[in-house]
């Protein structure tokens, strides 16, 4: 008599943006010239208002799943920006973020990672914050793809 | 014999077709998630606009009946309508329904009614001094009417596909002002993204019309052939 375990039916839990997103900023803190860079450090959607300048915000745009035969594949895509009141100080810190996540590879629990690249600039402009300083606001859109054996 | 250019062209010309279908759908998504300020709170009560084009389409496959709840006002049938008059009639009708909801809420909100108001402080401040208006027509701006808020919803839209040569495009366009900083934030608001992720969901769906587009036009053109189909997008 063919023997099978029930726990080879119970469907695992579906990869979702979490991992991906801890993972990133795992890649980040790991490059000590970035660390170093930003006094303010790194936060999700917006700082609160009274860090440091210059801080790093990030920030999930998009999470599409391709499901397939045995797999899902989670397609990402972060805003990754910069803040800063000195503008070169801002591209500087930019680069450095290119640098730690173009081409990286993240690591995550059960999920393979295939690809992390920059895939656009943002268009953002200069800012002024409340207290009236000129804020430089710099940034890129990266694109993960992460995927998860069923 | 099989007129390969002809053929081709006709296959050009369906793909680019179904791609500005592509970018409608785009649009619908980028206006699901278009964000409007909850102050308002009556956005999901709007019936949405029924073109005079899409009501007599309607009735046309139904051989001239029309159920009530599919129309947004009562039309004399089958007078012939000037689309422009009915369109503007329809779209007093919702500028008045919303107006009539802000102020409705904005009476609760004086009057202090128990419980959670719809319109919070700033939310009545703008009803009251009309600053949350969305001018959306010149008709608008003469004075007939003014609807409140949704403008960044409001003003998104496809356009249609351009050519150069034998690429294709299409742009679907949040012309707002303040599009950008929704979009990707600022030192003062967090990003709220809308146009991107339509575009991301929207990929599979606009690849299968496309394809779906170019397959049916190699059908017509070559029965017994077989063409591979690649859409990149």
């Amino acid at each position: 008599m063919a023997g099978f375990t029930l726990d080879a039916l119970i469907k695992k839990p579906v990869l979702t943006s979490a991992p991906v997103k801890r993972a990133l900023v795992q890649k980040l803190r790991a490059s000590p010239s970035l660390v170093a860079a930003i006094a303010g450090g790194i936060h999700e959607g917006i700082a609160p208002r009274k860090v440091r300048y210059p801080f790093v915000t990030y920030q999930l745009v998009s999470a599409v799943y391709h499901r397939q035969w045995g797999g899902v594949i989670l397609e990402t895509i972060f805003d990754v920006v910069v803040y800063a009141v000195n503008p070169v100080d801002a591209n500087n810190i930019d680069a450095l973020i290119t640098t730690a996540l173009d081409e990286a590879v993240l690591v995550m629990d059960e999920q393979d990672s295939m690809l992390c690249r920059r895939v656009a600039d943002l268009p953002t402009g200069p800012d002024t914050d409340s207290q009236g300083k000129r804020i430089y606001q710099v940034g890129g859109s990266y694109s993960t793809w992460a995927h998860q054996t069923l | 014999m099989i007129d390969f250019e002809a053929l081709a062209q006709a296959i050009f010309d369906n793909a680019v077709s179904a791609l500005g279908r592509g970018a409608v759908v785009v649009e619908g998504r980028a206006k699901a998630r278009a964000p409007v300020r909850n102050i308002f709170g009556v956005q999901h009560e709007l019936v949405p606009n029924k073109y005079i084009g899409d009501i007599e389409a309607l009735r046309a496959s139904r051989g001239g009946e029309i159920g009530k709840d599919e129309m947004m006002v009562k039309v004399k049938a089958p007078t012939p309508l000037k689309a422009g008059g009915f369109r503007s009639s329809l779209r007093r009708d919702v500028i008045h329904r919303r107006e009539a909801m802000a102020e409705r809420h904005l009476a609760e909100y004086k009057a202090g009614i128990e419980g959670k108001p719809v319109l919070d402080r700033r939310g009545a401040s703008e009803v009251k001094t009309k600053r949350a208006l969305y001018v959306g027509t010149k008709k608008v701006r003469k004075g007939i009417g003014a609807s409140i808020g949704g403008r960044l919803r409001g003003e998104i839209q496809a356009m249609s596909p351009t050519m150069s040569g034998r690429t294709a495009e299409v742009w679907v366009i949040s012309p707002t002002e303040y599009a950008g900083f929704q979009e990707f934030g600022t030192r003062h608001n967090r990003a709220h993204p809308f146009l991107r992720p339509a575009a991301e969901e929207s990929q599979d769906e606009v690849v299968s019309l496309i394809a779906d587009a170019m397959r049916e036009a190699s059908r017509t053109g070559a029965a017994n052939m077989e063409i591979e189909i690649v859409v990149r997008l």
